[in-house]
Order: structure tokens, then C-alpha cells, then sequence
């Protein structure tokens, strides 16, 4: 199946594109990131804390669902979105 | 500590008087905002026109302004609101607070009416009233420019036309973009004939403990550039936002009709635009752009409410607008909120071509820049704009359903509120309306913050979910408290603890800082105590000026529109919950049932004393 990866600023800086289409054949977001990951390494660099475990302040949403436990599995054509929010005015 | 001056300049008269500001008031409020509201609250009698001269137009410095302390560039300006008849209150970077201190003084209130167009000149300790019938009608860049050329390497807050004309949502502004933007300040400065106040001074700030203050901002300033937020914020700036609330779909889009827009306006559009990123005084942030079209910004509020809530695409569209905005001197969130407002009601049929003597539509650029300076010179259809939310009144009953405003203010920020709950809660009891930077715990858009972690910062019954109505109340209030100490101190919140990380400065910080500049011991609690005084002191203010519970709440299109798009589809305000939140939320505040501070609070917090 093919799952679209995409990637806000700064995160798109890091993996050198805004979007990934990936190919899985099955799995969770977990095990997704985990593939990406080791891929980029320094994506990994930018987005895990220093326990390896992925960064409180990285939000992931799966279409329309932000998600809190990443062990859910994917489908064909989901849009798995990656950030870090800021804040400002 | 060093004895610190307040200044009373009394137009009317043409008389200065100034006093050593008492220590009984640094404890109880710190500097700045704190001191600020608590002169208003004694100066500002009820039934006082926010354009009669017994209004007071106060300026003060946080009490770590101007020194080596990391962002420390920040002052409020305060008064009456003519935009909403309540507290008027708006933080200020730059570089002008500073240099207030340098100049002797670290607040300074203006009183009554000049007789003619005039400025208040501040140099080393000595304060004169000048005429300024030169500078008056010139835009906000002219105008320090001319300062400079006359009276060489001083910083000015001035007025632009807009003020001049008594727009109520003009602004105050120092250099190209730094605005006390908020509430309509700019507009009396206008009232009270003055163009400027224009400071310049060679005095410094003594510091206590010299040594202990260079390792300590040598300590924090090594602590956040190990941050992630800090390089974002360095080089991106603000506008990355919009990509972040566009993404959950929560960006303010044709006054809130729709809830996402185009990534057009995202960060790395407006890169192609960017001549370099600089900086406030003492701020190794940099966090905003120099503009390719001679101008700084656009901030995030510019890119959402002159972009998407105006159905504009394009970034050199918005960035003009940004410009035409800091030029004449009008707040730009107001400016955006009035504009589609407007657009909407001319859509609906709600007003026509009798009133507004064109045709109104999104989408067009060279429109919204005609009617931003036709409301900075009040002409024609302008005119009625420049009311803000009081054109209610020449649009009829009906329009208010439209208007995206709590107390009058139009709403801050282009993040629409009906996804997470606690920023709804956020602007619907703000003092000074509609507005994110007076509370919004920004830490609720982190989807994946431990619960740990919350129940740490806002204490136990916060729930995870930022959708849920349950225990919002804490965050709200913690956000208040802090943000309240943080713009008393004078330190810029994009560097703060519950504003952008709960790494950032804190209580911690702002105590051994504040030992170091001052030599007073205040500990954490005292300051979260501090924040707490300020947010009561305003409150008392507002109630005086005719504010009730019924104020504190949101537009009717929050409570009644669910969102349409994104992570945010089928979100709205579920009134009855919304009620019992804002019922708790008082009840943590120590507040009674209608909202008001307890009688015997108003006591202690009136036994500090006036300035008579």
C-alpha cells in the first residue's frame, strides 16, 4: 500500500522534500517512522528525545486524526503529516 | 536597589512632576504591565470618554528592561480603550522601552490635552512638552525619521495618521514594525495632540550584582540555544504558524466562514520575500524578517488575518498590506478582523453599496489597501470601518452575529478557537478582549504532551485531549498568571515558560534574574502571587468601567458554526460546557459567582496606594 509522508517546516528541511510516497506492505505508524528513521538519520536527530522515543513536541497526524499512540495501522492512501508547532503572534 | 522614576506629564497644563517609584509597588507589581494597570485602576475614573483628557495614556518598562537580560526590550502602554471602553493594554518590543530607561524613567503618564500638536521629549532625567506641528500628518516611518534628523540617536513611540485621526484601533509604534498594536493606544495618543514621545539617555540601568548577572544570562542564554523551538524561531519566525494551524485546519479564513486556506502563505513562500532576520534590543532570538518590499513582518497575525481571513494567496499581497498597516499606524489584527467582517456583511446583503459606496468582495488586494487608507484618514466608508466592532451601530444588530470579537476586540490571532478549548477559554475571559498573549496556554497544540507533564505545569484535573472542556480552567489561569509576570518583568513571552515550550524561562529564571538586576529577593511563588495581583487589578478595572461575567465569553459563529475542514471538521463551542468551564475558571481565580473580585482583595490590593 502507499502511505504519503508529509513534512512541515522545519521537518521538510531535514528530509530535502515537503512529501514521501512510501511503499509498505503492512504496519503501524510505528513501525513506519521507525523505517523513515532509519533513512534519515537526521531526521532522527531532529525529532527524537534523548531517550530515542519520539519527541513530545513532534505532533503526528493520520488524515484528519492527531494521534497520541502511534501504534495504529496504516491503510493504502493515508496522509500521515509530521510538525513541531510554534507559537506567536 | 536603584531608586526608578515615574514621570506625570500634564498636557493640559504643560507641567511635569515626577516621583521615585515606591518598593511597596515593585512587590506588589513589579514593573511595566503590572504597574501600569494598577495606575490606571487609581487614575481612570468611571464615565471617563477613552478620548476625553482625563483619560491617561501610561507607559512603563518591565523592570529587567534595557538590561543584559536575554529579550529584555519590553514595555506596555496602557489606558482606557476607546476601541473597547475597558482596559487598554498592549506589549511592546523594539527598542524604545530601553531607551525610556536610559533616559531616567521607567514609567511615565500622560495626562489631559495639549493645546496644539505636540511631543514629549525625554533626554537624561528632563522631560519638555514641544510643539510638534511639524511632524504631525506624516506616516509612522516619516515621522521618526525626521525625530532622528532633528534630534539625532533617539527612539521614538509615535502615533501615525491613524492615531491622529482617533481610529480606534490605531496603534503605537516604535522603528518600522515594533507596535503596541492592541486596543487602540495609538488613538490616544492622538486624542491628547501629541505625535511622539521621543526619548534618548546615557545612564544605563545599574545592576546589583554585576558578575552574577553575566553568568546567569551567559547560563540561559547557552540553556535555549539548546532548545529545538529556538532555531525555528530564528529563522522562520512567526509565520511558520500558519502551516501549523492550517494543518489541524484552524486558521481563521473569510472571517471564520471557512477553517483553511491555501499553502501558499506557508514559511517557505515567504522566504522567497525575506531580505534578512533581525532582531529587538537585547534578543539573540531574531525572530522577525526585514521585507523584500521595504518593510518588516509579516508576523503569523498578519499572514492569517490579512491573508486567509481576507482570501487573499499571494505573499507579496500580504506583505503590502502588512507594510500599509505599519505605515499608517493601524493595529493589524483589527485591520484584518474589520476588513472580512465587512466583505461578509457586503456578501450577505447585510450592508450595501448605500453604506459602504463600493463593492466589497475577498479576494482583492488593491481593496483592502484603499479602505486601510481610507479608515487612517476617516474618509467616506472608512470612516464607519474605523469604529472597529462600534459599527455595529451603522451596520445593525444582525452584523454582530458576523463579528469575530469578545469585549469589542476583535480577535488577535488568526487561530480559530473552536478545535482547542482552553484557547477558546483564553480569549473569552482575556482583559483586554479577543486576544492570545494574555493567556493562551499554547502548550495545549503539543497533541502529544505527556499528562505528566501537564498535571506539572497546570496542576491535577487537566485532561490530555485538547478538545475537552475538563480542567481547561487550570491552564487558562496558570497562562494568565504567567504571562501577566512575564510582561511585568519585561522579558518577550516567545523566550517564556507556557508560551512556546515548558522549557523555556519561568519563575525560576525571573527570580534570579530579577536578584541580580535589583538585589530584591523574589521567590516563585511570590511572582506567580505578582501575576495573579495584576490579573485581579485588572479585572477590578474593567468591572469599574461596566464589564460583567455576560462579557466573558465568544463569537456567536464559535458557538453556533461547527468547522468544515481538516482535524478541526465538526469542532464548535458546546455553550453549556463553555459556562461550567468559565464557572470553574472563577472559582480558581478566587473570583465569586458573577465574576468579580472578592471585597476583601479589592481592599488589599487598593492599600498600595495612589499617587497622590
Amino acid at each position: 500500500m502507499e502511505i504519503t509522508l508529509k513534512f512541515l517546516k522545519p521537518l521538510n528541511d531535514v528530509v530535502g522534500q515537503n512529501e514521501l510516497s512510501v511503499e509498505v506492505e503492512n504496519g503501524t505508524v510505528e513501525s513506519l517512522l521507525a523505517d523513515l528513521l532509519n533513512d534519515h538519520p537526521k531526521l532522527a536527530e531532529e525529532i527524537l528525545d534523548e531517550k530515542g522515543e519520539l519527541d513530545y513536541r513532534v505532533n503526528v497526524i493520520l488524515n484528519d486524526k492527531p494521534l497520541n499512540d502511534l501504534d495504529v495501522n496504516l491503510n493504502d492512501g493515508d496522509l500521515l503529516t509530521l510538525f513541531i508547532p510554534i507559537s506567536g503572534g | 536597589m536603584q531608586e526608578r522614576k515615574l514621570a506625570v506629564v500634564d498636557l493640559s497644563r504643560g507641567k511635569v512632576t515626577t516621583r521615585t517609584i515606591p518598593k511597596s509597588w515593585r512587590k506588589g507589581f513589579l514593573g511595566g504591565r503590572g504597574i501600569n494597570s494598577y495606575l490606571l485602576y487609581n487614575l481612570i475614573e468611571k464615565g471617563t470618554d477613552p478620548f476625553s483628557p482625563r483619560n491617561a495614556l501610561v507607559l512603563g518598562v518591565g523592570l529587567l528592561g534595557g538590561t543584559l537580560a536575554p529579550s529584555s526590550c519590553r514595555f506596555n502602554a496602557s489606558a482606557l480603550s476607546p476601541e473597547t471602553g475597558l482596559l487598554g493594554d498592549s506589549n511592546c518590543g523594539g527598542f524604545f522601552g530601553p531607551e525610556l530607561r536610559y533616559a531616567g524613567f521607567d514609567h511615565l503618564i500622560l495626562r489631559g490635552r495639549a493645546k496644539r500638536p505636540s511631543y514629549v521629549n525625554i533626554q537624561d532625567g528632563e522631560i519638555e512638552i514641544r510643539d510638534g506641528r511639524e511632524y504631525w500628518g506624516m506616516d509612522t516611518y516619516d515621522v521618526q525619521k525626521a525625530l532622528r534628523k532633528d534630534l539625532g540617536d533617539v527612539e521614538s513611540l509615535v502615533c501615525g495618521v491613524a492615531g491622529e485621526n482617533k481610529v480606534r484601533f490605531a496603534c503605537l509604534r516604535n522603528g518600522v514594525k515594533n507596535a503596541a498594536g492592541r486596543c487602540g493606544l495609538g488613538a490616544v495618543m492622538g486624542s491628547k495632540n501629541v505625535k511622539a514621545v521621543v526619548a534618548s539617555g546615557t545612564d544605563g540601568i545599574k545592576v546589583e550584582h554585576p558578575q552574577e548577572m553575566l553568568e546567569l544570562v551567559q547560563d540561559i542564554k547557552n540553556y535555549l540555544m539548546d532548545s529545538k523551538i529556538t532555531p525555528i524561531l530564528g529563522s522562520m519566525g512567526t509565520p511558520l504558524l500558519y502551516e501549523v494551524s492550517n494543518a489541524i485546519g484552524a486558521i481563521r479564513t473569510k472571517n471564520s466562514q471557512l477553517n483553511a486556506w491555501s499553502d501558499s502563505l506557508n514559511a517557505e513562500e515567504l522566504e522567497k520575500y525575506v531580505e534578512k532576520m533581525i532582531s529587538c534590543s537585547s534578543c539573540f532570538m531574531h525572530c522577525r524578517h526585514r521585507n523584500t518590499f521595504n518593510g518588516e513582518g509579516p508576523e503569523y497575525t498578519a499572514v492569517g488575518l490579512l491573508g486567509a481571513n481576507l482570501g487573499l494567496e499571494d505573499y507579496p499581497d500580504v506583505i503590502k498590506l502588512n507594510n500599509t498597516c505599519n505605515e499608517l499606524g493601524l493595529d493589524i489584527s483589527s485591520s484584518g478582523s474589520i476588513l472580512s467582517w465587512a466583505f461578509e456583511l457586503y456578501e450577505r446583503g447585510i450592508i450595501d453599496k448605500k453604506l459602504t459606496g463600493q463593492e466589497l468582495r475577498f479576494g482583492d488586494s488593491e481593496l483592502a489597501d484603499e479602505l486601510l487608507h481610507k479608515i487612517a484618514g476617516r474618509e467616506g466608508f472608512g470612516d464607519v470601518l474605523a469604529e472597529s466592532s462600534r459599527a455595529v451601530k451603522k451596520f445593525g444588530p444582525e452584523s454582530k452575529d458576523y463579528l469575530i470579537a469578545v469585549k469589542g476586540l476583535p480577535q488577535s490571532d488568526p487561530h480559530d478557537v473552536r478545535y482547542i478549548k482552553a484557547f477558546a477559554l483564553g480569549i473569552a475571559t482575556a482583559s483586554r478582549g479577543a486576544d492570545h498573549l494574555r493567556s493562551r496556554p499554547t502548550l495545549e497544540i503539543f497533541f502529544r504532551l505527556p499528562l505528566e507533564v501537564k498535571e506539572k505545569i497546570y496542576g491535577k484535573g487537566i485532561t490530555a485531549d485538547p478538545t475537552s472542556y475538563e480542567g481547561k480552567e487550570r491552564a487558562v489561569c496558570f497562562s494568565d498568571n504567567i504571562f501577566a509576570t512575564i510582561d511585568s518583568v519585561g522579558i518577550c513571552k516567545f523566550i517564556c515558560h507556557g508560551f512556546n515550550s515548558p522549557h523555556f524561562l519561568g519563575y525560576e529564571h525571573f527570580s534570579k534574574l530579577l536578584h541580580a538586576v535589583t538585589g530584591m529577593r523574589y521567590r516563585e511563588k511570590e511572582l506567580e502571587n505578582i501575576g495573579k495581583r495584576i490579573i485581579d487589578t485588572e479585572r477590578m478595572f474593567n468591572f469599574k468601567h461596566g464589564m460583567t461575567a455576560k462579557d466573558d465569553t465568544l463569537p456567536k459563529r464559535y458557538f453556533d458554526d461547527p468547522m468544515t475542514m481538516k482535524v478541526s471538521k465538526g469542532h464548535k463551542i458546546d455553550r453549556k460546557s463553555f459556562q461550567k468551564m468559565k464557572k470553574r475558571y472563577y472559582k480558581l481565580r478566587n473570583w465569586d459567582e458573577k465574576g468579580r473580585v472578592k471585597k476583601q482583595r479589592v481592599k488589599e490590593i487598593e492599600s498600595y496606594g495612589g499617587l497622590q
